[in-house]
């Protein structure tokens, strides 16, 4: 498989809860959830409490983090999640 | 002299104390590990957010926010952050003597006490200064919801004209050794001082691409309104994080010197009750020999 990755990050006050590279994340925006892929364009937005699903390069089956409302940016292929509390979901 | 009984009662108390002291010693050793990761973890966060407002001001140009601005300064309030225990040195005292300062130098202009911790609000108490409000956050961990609630205490007194400056003072954790402490302007927001303006530069040089066209969901607006309340926390959060940080390394190394004096303490009372021992045997040894000279004598 040949899918573009990019870095997502997701931090909160206590600590970085996730840095990895992946292919796609979709996240709780407030106007509706977003997806986002590699070279997508600078954006900032507010997220409402949700998950935010994570796709790695050959996973099948993605990874569920349970985030509290917070905000995320995207910036040369560089996704930071800043949320007040995240959990990963096994 | 003391009599020997005395002294060693005196050296077993001092000894009681170093074991206490050491006790302690080693307990804000194991918490300033503690805090002091907790601090670097809450780094990143407090870095990130802060360069979202930087670019996200950048970007979307002027924004009104009724925290952003500026008024002449007729009345100032100021949150100062200690810790609820003592025994630690000259850390509370410093930073509210910090705090006094603060108020003294601005004797022409009014000011308004918010207190985190019990040595703050004890200080100010016993003095007679009038406190807003007091916040008694746990030694065990940072609670995000005693920040938030002091952040929205502060920004909502802001807005509504109460105050027109929130000054946070608190303690800066430089070293284990050395806690600077500082004040900073929390409210409105400071211009970014040049040193930190410079790193901003550069970081945006590094990612030219991002600077400029950024997309905003919500409207800037909306989003610079949600965003502040969360970048004075992070503010907010780091400065009390700081503070416990230093808070347990100052009680280490009073704890420290502490026990060392006791050590020094108990040497000295070691000296002086063989001093005693010795001279009551003597004493004896003279009465017992002048004695039996007299005996002889007679």
């Amino acid at each position: 498989m040949n899918e573009k990755e990019f870095q997502l990050e997701i931090i909160t006050p206590q600590k970085v809860v996730y840095r990895e590279d992946v292919v796609s994340v979709t996240a709780p925006g407030k106007e509706g959830y977003l997806g986002i892929l590699a070279n997508h364009a600078a954006l900032l937005t507010s997220l409402k409490p949700g998950k935010i699903e994570i796709r790695k390069a050959g996973d099948l089956i993605p990874v569920t983090v349970r985030v509290q409302s917070g905000f995320l940016e995207t910036s040369n292929n560089k996704v930071v999640v800043l949320v007040d509390k995240a959990e990963i979901e096994e | 002299m003391a009599s020997p009984r005395d002294i060693k009662k005196r050296i077993k108390g001092v000894k009681n104390i170093q074991q206490i002291t050491r006790t302690m010693e080693m307990v804000a050793g194991a918490k300033l590990r503690r805090s002091q990761s907790a601090a670097q973890h809450a780094r990143p966060y407090a870095e990130k957010i802060n360069s979202m407002v930087h670019s996200l001001g950048k970007a979307a140009g002027n924004i009104q926010h009724p925290l952003l601005k500026d008024r002449p300064v007729k009345k100032i309030a100021l949150a100062v952050l200690t810790s609820n225990k003592g025994l630690c040195g000259a850390f509370n005292g410093n930073i509210l003597r910090k705090a006094e300062d603060n108020v003294l130098r601005h004797a022409s202009k009014e000011y308004m006490l918010f207190c985190v911790g019990k040595k703050a609000r004890d200080y100010f108490s016993r003095r007679g200064y009038k406190i807003k409000k007091s916040y008694m956050p746990s030694d065990r961990e940072l609670e995000l919801s005693l920040i938030i609630e002091l952040v929205k205490d502060l920004s909502e007194g802001f807005e509504k004209g109460e105050y027109d400056q929130v000054d946070l003072i608190y303690s800066q954790f430089v070293s284990p050794m050395v806690q600077r402490p500082t004040s900073l302007t929390l409210i409105p927001f400071t211009k970014p001082s040049e040193e930190e303006a410079e790193q901003q530069q550069r970081k945006a040089e590094k990612d030219k691409k991002a600077a400029g066209d950024y997309l905003f969901e919500p409207e800037p607006e909306e989003l610079m309104a949600e965003l502040i309340p969360k970048y004075l926390e992070s503010q907010v959060y780091n400065a009390l994080a700081q503070t416990q940080a230093g808070e347990h390394a100052a009680r280490l190394v009073a704890m420290k010197s502490a026990s060392d004096n006791a050590k020094e303490v108990i040497h000295t009372l070691t000296l002086s009750y063989n001093k005693a021992r010795q001279a009551s045997i003597t004493k004896e040894i003279l009465e017992i020999v002048s004695g039996s000279e007299a005996i002889k004598a007679g």
